[in-house]
Formats: structure tokens, sequence, C-alpha cells
């Protein structure tokens, strides 16, 4: 069985735009891979069309079957995570073993405060105002 | 709630195949197309299944070792046909089997010269709303019941739609599928909200 890992340091998920990111990327793959490649992704999803964008990767080269490695990643400015009725904005971490495609993927939140900026619905934001 | 969380988003909607009614199933569909010498259509209306049923077509057809071209076709790319037409064709080998999804946005005009040109090639299946242009593979059609299927396994063990209010759906979209999940998924988001 295949295995891919993602451990940030302290078991933390909810990060700030800037915040930078302590992983330890541990497998245990049956077959040696030709590589292997940590994403930090952003993908959209809800009532419309998934729009997912790579603004980070970090490849490692020549891995062995069985390994832990250490890296950092930090955040861009933006975009924020946010989420309201149509639209959810998240951004997470993946893992891929190239060239079989096996991976996993953490999800983290990116905001100010490290809190998902949460949008009103038209008819709450203007009964606000 | 997070449109994240609505059991009706579009990325776990289009994550379902196609269901194929009792007696029937792809390898059934495969063996047809052999016998039509891959050269067929999906026939259907909107909203029934007909460009999931054809992914899950190449889906096989890939595993078996065949290589699928696609021609995705819609209203808005329709005034780039000619180029999308000629792209196909330029990078297609004539083992490659030809899938045009939407090819009722090709004219009567168009539709003749393209298959002039497509017969060389190792096979040619479409998906339409009509029957007529090529022997047709397999009709898709949808009922109320397969919606309250899909509503079901959507919604997992939360809850279910009594069937009343699915077939009330069902005719309000007029069994266009993807209207009516796309209904459900306002009304989950609406629930949510109020």
């Amino acid at each position: 069985m295949n295995i891919l890992q993602i451990d940030i340091a302290g078991g933390q998920t909810s990060f700030e735009p800037g915040d930078e990111i302590d992983l330890t990327l541990s497998w245990e793959l049956e077959q040696a891979p030709e590589s292997i490649e940590l994403r930090l992704v952003w993908s959209t999803s809800g009532k419309g069309t998934t729009d997912l964008e790579i603004v980070q990767t970090v490849p490692f080269e020549f891995p062995s079957p069985r390994e832990t490695r250490r890296t950092s990643i930090t955040l861009p400015a933006s975009p924020y995570s946010f989420s309201g009725k149509l639209i959810t904005l998240q951004w997470a971490l993946e893992l891929i073993a190239f060239p079989a495609e096996e991976s996993t993927r953490q999800e983290i939140v990116m905001a100010p405060a490290g809190t998902e900026v949460r949008l009103k619905t038209i008819e709450t934001a203007s009964s606000a105002l | 709630m997070r449109a994240a969380d609505n059991p009706f988003r579009t990325d776990r909607v289009l994550e379902m195949r196609y269901r194929f009614p009792d007696g029937s199933d792809m390898e059934k569909l495969l063996h047809r197309l052999e016998a039509l010498n891959f050269r067929a259509a999906i026939v259907g209306p909107e909203g029934s299944g007909k460009t999931t049923l054809q992914e899950d077509m190449a889906y096989e057809l890939i595993t078996r070792g065949h290589t699928i071209r696609w021609l995705r076709l819609n209203w808005e790319n329709r005034r780039t046909v000619t180029k999308l037409i000629e792209d196909l064709f330029s990078t297609s080998s004539e083992r490659d089997l030809l899938f045009v999804d939407g090819a009722e946005q090709m004219g009567a005009l168009r539709w003749r010269l393209f298959t002039r040109r497509a017969d060389r090639y190792g096979g040619l299946v479409i998906n339409t709303h009509a029957a007529g242009r090529l022997p047709t593979l397999w009709e898709c059609q949808t009922t109320p019941e397969l919606l309250s299927c899909l509503i079901d396994e959507l919604l997992a063990s939360n809850s279910s739609l009594p069937i009343g209010e699915v077939t009330q759906l069902f005719d309000q979209n007029d069994g266009n599928l993807r209207l009516c999940l796309r209904e459900m998924y306002d009304r989950w988001a609406d629930a949510q909200y109020s």
C-alpha cells in the first residue's frame, strides 16, 4: 500500500498571509517514484466550475521509496480563504508522487487572523447598512 | 454554510458517473459500438447524461489501448468551430477514435464535410440532441426515479427528498437533471442561509 503524508509543525492548519510553514513530508511507496512534488494550491468549489491554481511547487529529486524530508514554504499575500453561498476558495498543500500520481492533500486556511473570510448574502449585507 | 460544504456543488455532481438502467452496462455498449464499426451517436436531450456517458466510454476505451481525440463544441465556442476542427485533425492519427461532444453545434454542410474527413479515422462517436447523424448507439433518458437516486447519493445520510417533490422538481426542469441539481444547490444554500 502506498502512503504519502504531510505533517504541519504543531498540527496548525490556519495561517496568515506571508506566514512560513514548516513541513515534514513522508512517504512509503511500493515502487521508487521518479520524483515527488509538494504543491501549494488554491481551488474554488461551489455552484460554478472549479478553478485551480498551483502557486508554488517544491520538487524532490531522486526520492527513495520510503523517506521523510523536511521543508518549509512561505504563503503569498493573497487570495484569502473565503466562503459564501455560491463559492468557496480554499488553500491546500498537495504531495504527489510521479509517474503514478499517488497523492495526498492537506487543506489549510490562509486569511487575516487565520480565519476564513465569510461572505454575506446581498440581502444580509444591505440590511446591515 | 460554506459553498464547499453544499452537497450539490459542481465538483460532486461531476464526480457521479452514468447510470445504466437494468439490463444494460458499459460492456454491452462497447460491444455494440464495435459492431457499428466505432461510428455511432449517443442521443438525448440536455442534462440527460450524454457527456458523462461519453466520458465513461472514453475512459474504458483508453484502458483497452485506444487513443481518444476530443472535439468539444458548445454555445460559447461556436465561433471557433473551424479552428477546433482543424486542430482535431492536425493532432490526430488515423487509428485514433474521434469523440465529438455537442455535434448539434455543426450545421448540415459542416457536418457533411466533417464526416468525410473523419471517415479516415479509427472511429467517430458523437453525442447530440437528435437522432439521425450516425447510427444511434444509446439514447439517454431521465426519470424522476433516476433523479431521486442521484439526490439521495449526493445527500448521503443527511436526508432524502420525498418522491413527490422530486417529481415536481423533475417536471419543472423538463427532465434536465443538470438544472434539477443546480436548483437543489440553491435550495440547500437558501435553507442554510435563511
